[in-house]
């Protein structure tokens, strides 16, 4: 019978809204915009085939592990890696292991809520018909214009910050409803609706036909250029890798995510069955949708050649610099409901996996400090919102892009292997097998269990080893005994701040170029001053521009020659090394924190227990 | 693409319509809505 004043345990609502609630965690950004450039990068329909083995020896194997481990710690009231792992395990090396779990989600949150919020706001001003009328550049521009926070796009001052604020307060107001009375009814209303304006988008953007609405090509030719395999690419590493990648981060395993939703779930209730249905419909979304929206539909329009261009510069930039000015081809009310579906749909993947970020972090929260669902829901939004400004605020300087990489890369592979291992070889991997199957509704093929044992950990060993010490463009050809020159991507190049460049003290009197070249132009962009340097002979797509503050001197004119390392401007300068820094050690303090916090629940739960003993 | 399509839907909507008609377990399972 239940205490008065005992509120119910959380638990999911129904076993549909639990397989929603995972597969919108899977389903995101990289759905839509990461898969369909990843295989127009690297060798068309071909990439399907190293996408698949990655999917069958990595993607699944893990799913399998996160799943049963976060049912399994489920059991001792524990819904987060650090104590779920420390239940597998007595070793104390695997509860802070399981800080990974925790550490991820709040880091990646802090900038994954920050897109959202750009979804959010291009919803807004789609429906608003914000980019009627407006060129390409102009659609860029806006683009570019709505990350400088201090500017204003259209009345709303502060726009940046206001929609992130929005978005932060959506996330944490939803947290504070639970799992079945906030996380799961927005996923079974948001995973149908997007998938509905996927289909939308998808059916839109493959019957264009060329002449029509200014198409040049037909949409089917934009779809027929993904898939066209190039089988010459399946010899090159580099796209073995990339193929690893992707399924690894659509998956959204390695954050701990899965682990705490299936924590809810009872000791005999199904894990298989709903696993595969999760993954699946991330599977769907991602091979039959996602690849045929953006590039289609950007094909239908600029062409093969151009589209190529701008997969280089990404997925964000075609949908948030490109996108809008397509569907403005189909005139105001279609380019307005275009663009309602498509930063609609974005928006949608994107909330359900923030909230999956928040669900481990109010787990610990709860479980180990008895903290309330409302106090932990805040406590994550604000946790948020602090360490998110610095990349609201320092995008220009990288601040983004270096917390995308330690907590949305590094952190993801270190602790899938980390899992990988402590669930095939500590574990045990019969042990293993049998939590799996237990209650499955499904029977699994028996190769999974050989491929969780053996193939699984030592590929994610391989993988890890490969990001630590990749070799320059990836070029596999040039490892050696005697040494080889690192990528600047790879994790010890980028300790080793690889790439940098001539500007690489924090602090100094003078900027240097890094590029060589002619100053080809001085100019203003939306109230700030730029330099421009153009390599000789090379076309304008292939300079640089530095951007120079008021009280910084020009050293230079038009029509002088530079060289790499040649001072352009003197004056006070913070050089984006010194922001790059500040954001890791950011970022160590906050995995430290957590640390701590494991250790002292630790030892309270310890310190408990032995007092329990001595009453008996 | 349909060779890869057409296996990603099937799976898909197999492993929906299981779940839809996989019956509930007789001992108590941990879904709210199923609580009496």
């Amino acid at each position: 019978m239940k205490k008065l004043g005992q509120h119910k345990p959380e638990a999911w609502g129904t076993r549909v809204g639990l397989v929603l609630a995972m597969a919108g965690n899977a389903v995101g950004f990289g759905n839509f915009l990461r898969f369909p450039v990843q295989a127009v990068q690297n060798g068309g329909g071909a990439f399907i085939i190293p996408y698949l083995v990655s999917l069958v020896i990595l993607g699944l194997p893990l799913l399998l592990i996160e799943w049963s481990t976060g049912r399994f710690g489920g059991k001792f009231g524990h819904h987060s890696t650090p104590f779920i792992m420390g239940s597998m395990n007595k070793k104390l090396l695997w509860r802070y292991v399981g800080v990974f779990g925790v550490f991820s989600n709040l880091a990646i949150a802090s900038y994954y809520c920050y897109l959202e919020s750009w979804t959010m706001s291009y919803v807004y001003h789609s429906v608003m018909g914000t980019f009627d009328g407006l060129s390409q550049f102009q659609v860029a521009g806006f683009f570019d214009n709505y990350l400088d926070v201090t500017t204003s796009t259209t009345g709303i001052p502060y726009e940046a910050i206001v929609f992130f604020l929005l978005c932060l307060a959506l996330n944490t107001w939803i947290l504070s409803k639970g799992l079945s009375g906030g996380i799961e009814k927005v996923a079974k209303i948001g995973v149908p609706m997007l998938i509905l304006f996927g289909i939308f988008l998808a059916w839109r953007g493959i019957t264009m036909k060329a002449g029509e609405q200014g198409a040049i090509w037909d949409g089917i030719q934009g779809l027929n250029f993904l898939w066209t395999p190039n089988f010459d690419s399946l010899g090159n590493p580099k796209v073995w890798m990339a193929a690893a990648g992707q399924v690894f981060f659509t998956l959204s395993v390695g954050m701990g995510t899965i682990q705490c939703y299936a924590s809810y779930l009872k000791e005999k209730e199904d894990i298989a069955l709903n696993a595969m249905s999760a993954g699946f419909t991330n599977e769907f979304v991602e091979i039959v949708l996602g690849s045929s929206i953006i590039i289609p539909i950007s094909v239908g329009y600029l062409g093969i050649d151009r589209v190529v261009e701008l997969t280089n510069l990404g997925g964000l930039g075609l949908a948030f610099r490109t996108m809008p000015f397509l569907f403005e081809q189909w005139g105001t009310i279609l380019s307005a409901l275009a663009g309602f579906a498509f930063f609609g749909l974005l928006f949608i993947a994107g909330i359900t996996s923030s909230l999956a970020m928040g669900t481990p972090v109010m787990g610990f929260l709860q479980d180990e400090f008895k903290w309330k669902r409302k106090s932990s829901a805040l406590a994550f939004g604000l946790s948020v919102l602090v360490l998110g400004l610095p990349t609201v605020f320092f995008f220009q300087q990288g601040v983004f892009d270096e917390y995308d990489y330690w907590a949305g890369t590094v952190s993801l592979v270190t602790f899938a292997m980390l899992e990988a291992i402590l669930f095939a070889w500590f574990f045990g991997a019969d042990r293993g097998w049998k939590e799996i199957n237990r209650g499955a509704d499904i029977k699994l093929p028996g190769f999974f269990k050989y491929l969780l044992k053996y193939v699984t950990p030592v590929a994610l060993i391989v993988i890890f080893l490969a990001s630590f010490m990749a070799p320059v463009n990836n070029d596999w050809s040039k490892l050696s005994l005697s040494g080889w020159e690192l990528d600047n991507s790879s994790i010890l190049g980028k300790f080793m701040h690889k790439g940098v460049g001539p500007n690489d003290a924090y602090f100094a009197d003078e900027f240097y170029a890094e590029n060589n070249g002619v100053v080809d132009s001085i100019y203003q962009l939306r109230k700030k001053s730029y330099i421009r340097v153009t390599p000789v002979g090379k076309s304008s797509d292939e300079s640089k521009s530095y951007r120079y503050g008021k009280k910084h001197e020009l050293l230079l004119t038009v029509g002088d020659k530079v060289r790499l390392g040649e001072p352009l401007y003197s004056g006070k300068i913070i050089n984006n090394i010194f922001f790059i820094d500040m954001s890791r050690m950011l970022l160590t303090t906050v995995f430290l924190m957590i640390s701590l916090m494991v250790f002292i629940a630790h030892r309270r739960n310890k310190s408990k227990d032995q007092h329990k003993t001595q009453k008996q | 693409m349909s060779l890869v399509w057409m296996p990603v839907i099937t799976l898909t909507v197999y492993f929906f319509w299981k779940i839809l008609k996989t019956p509930k377990n007789e001992e108590p399972d941990s879904f709210v809505d199923n609580d009496d």
